[in-house]
């Protein structure tokens, strides 16, 4: 196994007590195995295939693409969202499993790209969806998806790679910012109820 | 004799009253005439000149002139000619009768043109909304509507991280300037 | 007592240890067929203990938790019943006790009970897999019943552990000895493997993985747990009723690995079946050189 590089080993000496070892060994496990799900939202989707096919082969870094979001644990939301859209990447989000990460390729999700002056699509992504790793270009290729998924999984070592939690904790603020968009065609309550501790819905 | 479009156009002209028309090119002519002669005109070409499909219905807002001008595009697999029949309709109110019933799939054509320009079509059975979701207000393509101020009223762009944003256009020339006078002297 | 139960235990290993060896080298043999490098070798088991350590897992029901179960449960339970080696006391589990028409049956259970789970979930994609997978049952048990009908009347016996005694040389193993049985059963061996000309259950970009669509986190852990063990049991079954059985585990390997190449060969070369081209197929060559083998060995006794 080339897995355990020299960084991981050397991370691996630092810690101290067995629980540490233990989270961390759980980390490695979930950094090697990425199941993917592709999202292809805007030009980006045309990115995805050669990343992971024969040219640039992301299966050697163990990721690979899962069929439905239960099985998933990373959306790769490639290009710009528009509000309908998002309502769709938003209940497929909902539905994948803890931990889950989402990589957004491409400017349009961090400000807009060239659509910011466009009356149907999303501006910042990060305000309706926690994002652990944005990837900038217009669009970035695959050797920069592959960067953003290097740097995804250092981030999942490192433990930070919480958005899930983060979404479960500031959930009312995540679902305020999607109300300001969608208005009275809300979410339905059944897709996200059980994020409120006290069974209610938005 | 051979068909050409000169022909078709001179048959079209016999029957139905045509206020302008011109060939585009070889194969492509565009006429213009009243609304209430529209259906009759893609009648005809249908039913007589057997031009099988509607390929687009466009819609242009020229708002100087205060109108709408739909282009319904028809096109023949036997000629292999393509017509496009011009209406002019007011900007604001109008309704064109619907073509559902000469070519079905004009039915999604005047959906999208309903949505985005806020032309009725009124016998059409399928004209609910179809990008947008639950959207209220002026119709986007409509040339009066204000994107700009559309996306400052309901999106936030981000504020944070672009206080050192620059002028790409302006950084370029700069960069382009700076490595021209390098040459330049390079060169002396 | 103790013995046979260390000895399960060690059987649930082997097969789970030998599974994924073999899937990782299908992972990286396709990947060399595509040209690329492919993951490493253990890939499998690290796919298979993240999705243990997933955090969350979907529930629909108790019947929706049970399912995995079931498949699970039904797999140890059929690889209980299949002797891994002849003329040892090792990995016999309880052979004893049962016999060929025994397992059978016993192979089917776990794909009932996880149909049962999927019913329970809801998912159409789920039910569609669900019905195409039984519905390409159709076409593979039947050549599997007619050359395994042919297996137990030529060896006048129908127990695995005496059918696997009875093969002491090369000359006399089944695939040689019974050869008509032996080919029939290779099309329902690939097919029972879900190799690529009859994938129709879990086809992913058709029914998005077909009965494991609602399946998360754990439950798809072990469902790809017992996918492979039941795969090493298939593979073994194979060995002992056609390749003359193993003395120890290296030949059991050698002889699993024969097969599993042959499996991963025909994966890798063809395209996949529709449904009902699948079971057209299962029911023209393989239904008339079994049933022609079985007209025939019924004319000579």
């Amino acid at each position: 196994m080339d897995n355990l590089n020299k960084k991981d080993k050397a991370q691996l000496k630092e810690l101290k007590s067995p629980m540490a070892v233990v989270d961390w060994a759980v980390n490695w496990f979930r950094k090697q195995s990425i199941f993917m799900l592709a999202y292809g939202t805007g030009c980006g989707a045309i990115e995805i295939p050669p990343t992971v096919t024969a040219r640039y082969d992301a299966e050697r870094f163990g990721v690979r693409g899962a069929a439905t979001p239960r099985q998933a644990d990373v959306i790769v939301l490639s290009g710009y969202l528009a509000v309908k859209t998002l309502k769709r990447v938003i209940r497929t989000y909902e539905q994948m499993q803890e931990p889950k990460y989402v990589i957004a390729l491409g400017s349009c999700p961090i400000n807009g790209g060239m659509y910011w002056d466009s009356y149907n699509t999303i501006k910042q992504l990060d305000r309706y969806l926690p994002v652990d790793v944005t990837v900038a270009g217009c669009m970035p290729r695959p050797e920069a998806v592959l960067e953003g998924f290097m740097a995804l999984k250092d981030k999942i070592q490192r433990g930070e790679a919480e958005g899930a939690r983060d979404y479960r904790d500031n959930i009312e603020k995540y679902k305020n910012n999607q109300k300001e968009i969608f208005g009275d065609k809300m979410l339905p309550g059944y897709t996200c109820d059980w994020y409120f501790s006290d069974g209610g819905s938005f | 004799m051979t068909e050409t479009i000169d022909n078709l156009l001179e048959r079209i002209g016999r029957n139905f009253q045509i206020t302008g028309q011109e060939v585009k090119k070889a194969g492509l002519a565009a006429l213009h005439c009243s609304q209430e002669q529209l259906h009759g005109v893609l009648i005809y070409l249908k039913e007589v000149e057997k031009f099988d499909t509607l390929t687009m219905i466009g819609c242009a807002d020229w708002i100087e002139d205060d109108y709408f001008e739909l282009s319904y595009m028809a096109y023949s697999f036997t000629t292999f000619f393509t017509v496009m029949v011009k209406i002019r309709v007011s900007r604001d109110g109008s309704s064109v009768p619907t073509v559902e019933g000469i070519w079905r799939q004009a039915r999604t054509f005047e959906r999208e043109i309903h949505e985005m320009f806020g032309v009725d079509f009124p016998g059409n059975t399928r004209l609910k909304e179809f990008f947008l979701e639950n959207w209220q207000g002026m119709p986007p393509m409509k040339r009066d509507f204000d994107t700009v101020q559309f996306v400052k009223d309901h999106y936030k762009l981000r504020e944070e991280g672009r206080e050192g944003a620059c002028n790409v256009s302006v950084e370029r020339k700069k960069r382009i300037d700076a490595k021209k006078l390098e040459l330049k002297k390079e060169g002396e | 007592m103790l013995f046979t139960i260390f000895n399960s235990l060690l059987a649930v290993l082997l097969t789970y240890s030998m599974g994924m060896l073999y899937y990782g080298f299908y992972r990286i043999g396709n990947a060399r067929i595509h040209r690329r490098v492919g993951p490493p070798l253990w890939q499998n088991v690290i796919d298979n203990i993240k999705l243990f350590a997933k955090r969350e897992a979907p529930g629909h029901g108790i019947m929706f938790h049970l399912g995995p179960v079931i498949m699970t449960a039904g797999t140890i339970t059929s690889m209980l019943f299949v002797p891994f080696l002849k003329d040892s006391a090792w990995l016999q589990g309880f052979s004893s006790y049962g016999n060929l028409i025994l397992l059978i049956y016993l192979m089917v259970v776990g794909p009932l009970g996880n149909a049962l789970a999927v019913g329970v979930s809801g998912v159409p994609f789920g039910v569609m897999g669900v019905t195409r997978g039984l519905t390409r049952l159709i076409g593979l048990e039947v050549p599997f019943f007619l050359s395994v009908a042919l297996l137990m009347s030529g060896s006048g016996t129908i127990s695995i552990s005496e059918i696997m005694m009875a093969q002491d040389s090369f000359s006399n193993w089944n695939m040689m000895a019974h050869p008509a049985a032996f080919i029939v059963s290779l099309f329902s061996f690939v097919g029972m493997m879900g190799a690529s000309p009859f994938d129709v259950v879990g086809a992913p970009v058709e029914v998005y993985s077909g009965p494991q669509a609602e399946f998360g986190g754990k439950y798809l852990g072990f469902l790809a747990a017992q996918r492979v063990m039941f795969s090493m049991v298939k593979l073994i079954l194979w060995v002992d009723l056609f390749l003359g059985g193993a003395t120890n585990v290296f030949i059991l390997m050698a002889k699993s690995f024969a097969l599993f190449f042959f499996y991963f060969i025909v994966g890798a070369a063809f395209p996949r079946f529709k449904t009902e081209q699948a079971v057209d197929f299962m029911l023209k060559l393989p239904l008339i050189i079994g049933i022609g083998a079985v007209l025939v060995r019924f004319w000579s006794l």
